[in-house]
């Protein structure tokens, strides 16, 4: 009886393990998968099967030919040497090395290197060169006007929106959960209807109206727009974090002398964090990644969205730095997220802060 | 802890929503600045190379910064609509392409720049595309870049190649037979067009259909029934690859060489031909009775209607022009022609230089047709008519008849303004 006790036992473990494993699986492939990609050359990320990892450096063969040199790549997934370039051209074969290889190499040392076919001692030149691997970074980062200032802009309405919503959102939940008054359950619902209408569909008349208050193309107007979806699931979600709140911890302090507000703010507001926490994530992300509002909402001040959405419009035929434009967009929507990871574990019972 | 986060968090609020509201951002003010929105050079090796290496110079050399976007023509038509209609002029420089620069010209968002034209005296301008940039006898586009078909060939496919075959002097038919020897030879389609609908199908249909005596768009005429017929005859030989529906860009699968023939975009074929020019081979079109068919674009700066830095802009795009500068940028941009005649004349003997002229070949002795967007109601939906009729006939169960193609023709005169 205990032997099969404890054989069920493992068997329900390794099942549950198993599950787990394979739920992992399916969540890390892509992202591994988009991680690698990043980090591919434009030659490799167009190779069947795709390597599984970037390399770190090329081997080459050149040889004298009818145009000048002819340059091979040595091709790990067939033990062979592939013909990539046939010209005379040292300016050219730096251009293509960078472009197509993620190698940073000076037409002088690749002449230098080259010139050793030239008086006719050796047939082949057999060379090696490390690869770049931040080179779709870079590339990246240079073809996207202005990047940094719209970071910071991102940034800017990111925390201008979780401000409006937490402030406004969060008022609207406190009350909700605390005070009855008529028609309390029909303004619950209706405020979540404005999530029905996508940003985008009032983008268009919100344009007017921003650019005749001042807010057209600043990421003060930005945030007014993408606040008026946020707000509403704030509300909700605050109004059943401050509604598991006992009110008799109210209560208690008001008893001990302290005032409304000192309760709310010593008291009823630190428990509420978690919720508040993961309101503002939604906020966050939201505001963060939204590209078509902010096409229609922005002109010279464009958000980060935008502008890496603009630099990877032609991006056909490189993946590879489409992967690179999609995880530097991502990244600080993960470093957000991991920060306020921990308040949000509180609503699930997690750790206490 | 907890004290201390909150506080460096309502700081950090407060201190960007003080930024937020910030009106003005920091600007050196001696510096003169231009604003410069381009649908061309949308790739990002080709957007390094105009910021870096025609840019950079001309910035340097003249105290100025050019602030360089791209966007989509409705994207930019949209923006500048937008600054018209608020009285806010903030772009300067604009590139369309020729299907949408009536609607600029009617919309009398961009100036004329005839006088401007005429003062330059060491460049002439294609006159194919004058019906284009020009309107009423007056000019408002400079053009630039200018697009053809060509045909792009994977040297594997060359063992399929149909006996006396010139790959310079290819015809539809040839090209049919070669895509259908490669099916049955290799057990799979190779042959490449941009099967996700409202891509670039019609345009690559439009070329077979222009090289037989149809006009563009054309469905049900007897000239473009023959093109329908050569698509058809690859369609039902399984000429196609296995992933037609899924391709949105011919690059990719010519890239990955899971496609050995494609005719496309010319300086779509300089994008994949600059990848491993040792792999591939670039030829004009296919031709048919009535000569090389091929779908011709051009785009064409232009400067905003109330811009603030109009001299400057003129500078600028007198720089731009230069024959010299087109050459470069034609060059640097993968296989564009340089729509001057004078740059023309520069063009040397590299792969590149290859590339564009076999284009100027096309565009000069091919039978060429611009894109008639503004005569109907919703171009997007007469790309799906074409599309339709790939899904349908050519990669599909259904046959082409006279029938089916009046049919098709009917919903696409309905689409007529």
């Amino acid at each position: 009886m205990p032997v099969n006790r404890s054989v069920k036992k493992l068997i329900q473990k390794t099942t549950f393990l198993i599950l787990i494993a394979t739920i992992l699986f399916f969540i890390l492939t892509p992202i591994f998968f988009l991680t690698s990609l990043s980090f591919l050359s434009s030659r490799e990320a167009y190779q069947f099967p795709l390597p599984i990892l970037p390399s770190l450096k090329s081997e080459f063969v050149a040889e004298k030919s009818e145009k000048g040199y002819l340059i091979s790549i040595y091709e790990p997934s067939t033990g062979e040497y592939e013909s990539i370039l046939d010209t005379n051209k040292f300016e050219k074969m730096s251009t293509y090395f960078r472009r197509e290889l993620s190698i940073y190499t000076s037409p002088e040392k690749l002449k230098e290197i080259l010139s050793q076919l030239d008086n006719g001692d050796i047939e082949k030149v057999h060379f090696t060169m490390r690869k770049s691997l931040w080179h779709n970074y870079k590339t990246f980062f240079k073809v996207t006007g202005n990047a940094k200032a719209a970071l910071i802009r991102s940034i800017q309405t990111a925390l201008v929106t979780i401000l409006i919503s937490l402030t406004l959102g969060g008022m609207a939940g406190y009350a909700f959960a605390r005070f009855s008054f008529k028609g309390k359950e029909q303004l619950r619902f209706g405020i979540l209807f404005v999530r029905m209408f996508p940003a985008v569909t009032i983008a268009l008349p919100m344009v007017i109206l921003l650019a005749k208050y001042g807010f057209y193309d600043r990421p003060v107007g930005l945030s007014l727009v993408y606040s008026v979806g946020s707000i509403g699931l704030t509300a909700w979600i605050t109004a059943s974090i401050f509604m598991g709140i006992g009110i008799e911890l109210e209560e208690a302090a008001q008893v001990f002398g302290a005032n409304k507000l000192q309760t709310f703010f010593k008291i009823t507001l630190p428990l509420a964090f978690p919720g508040l926490a993961a309101s503002s994530m939604y906020a966050f992300i939201g505001a963060w990644n939204d590209t078509v509002s902010a096409l229609i909402l922005t002109q010279s001040k464009p958000t980060f969205a935008v502008v890496v959405y603009k630099a990877l419009i032609g991006s056909t035929g490189k993946i590879n730095l489409t992967a690179a434009g999609a995880l530097t967009m991502a990244f600080p929507a993960v470093v957000f997220t991991l920060f306020i990871r921990k308040y949000i574990n509180q609503m699930w019972g997690g750790v206490k802060v | 802890m907890k004290k201390v986060i909150s506080l460096m968090l309502v700081v950090l609020l407060m201190s960007t929503a003080l930024a937020g509201c910030a009106t003005k951002e920091t600007a050196t003010p001696e510096k003169k600045k231009l604003v410069f929105t381009s649908r061309l050079w949308s790739a990002p090796e080709e957007k390094e190379f105009i910021i870096n290496e025609i840019i950079k110079p001309y910035e340097e050399a003249n105290n100025i910064d050019i602030e360089f976007s791209i966007a989509t023509d409705d994207e930019i038509f949209d923006a500048i609509k937008v600054q018209q209609e608020s009285g806010n002029i903030t772009t300067d420089i604009i590139t369309a392409h020729s299907g949408k620069m009536p609607d600029w010209t009617r919309a009398g968002y961009v100036m004329d720049l005839t006088d401007v034209v005429k003062s330059w005296k060491d460049r002439t301008f294609f006159e194919t595309f004058k019906s284009s940039t020009h309107k009423d006898g007056k000019q408002y586009f400079l053009p630039v870049g200018a697009d053809v078909y060509l045909t792009l060939i994977n040297k594997k496919a060359l063992k399929y190649k149909p006996e006396g075959v010139d790959i310079d002097h290819l015809t539809w038919e040839d090209y049919a037979k070669w895509a259908v020897n490669i099916a049955k030879g290799e057990g799979e389609g190779k042959v490449v067009i941009t099967g996700i609908p409202q891509k670039s199908w019609i345009y690559m249909f439009g070329a077979s259909a222009l090289s037989y005596g149809a006009g563009f768009p054309d469905i049900n005429s007897p000239e473009a029934m023959k093109a329908w017929k050569i698509w058809e005859k690859i369609g039902d030989a399984k000429g196609f690859i296995p992933t037609v529906a899924n391709v949105e860009s011919s690059v990719d699968p010519m890239k990955r060489e899971e496609g050995w023939l494609c005719v496309f975009h010319n300086a779509r074929v300089g994008t994949v031909y600059a990848s491993n020019e040792t792999k591939y081979i670039v030829a004009p079109a296919p031709s048919g009775p009535k000569g090389i068919g091929t779908v011709a674009g051009v785009s064409g700066y232009a400067i905003v209607k109330g811009s603030k830095n109009y001299e400057e802009a003129v500078k600028f795009l007198e720089y731009l022009t230069r024959p010299d500068i087109q050459t470069k940028i034609a060059l640097g941009t993968g296989g564009f022609i340089p729509p001057v005649k004078e740059a023309i004349e520069q063009l040397g003997d590299g792969a590149e230089d290859e590339v564009i002229k076999k284009a100027l070949m096309v565009l000069e002795k091919g039978v060429p047709s611009g894109v008639p967007a503004h005569e109907y109601k919703d171009w997007g939906a007469v790309k799906q008519i074409f599309d339709d009729i790939f899904v349908e006939a050519i990669n599909g169960d259904k046959k082409i008849t006279q029938e089916y193609l009046d049919a098709k023709q009917a919903q696409l005169d309905a689409l007529k303004k």
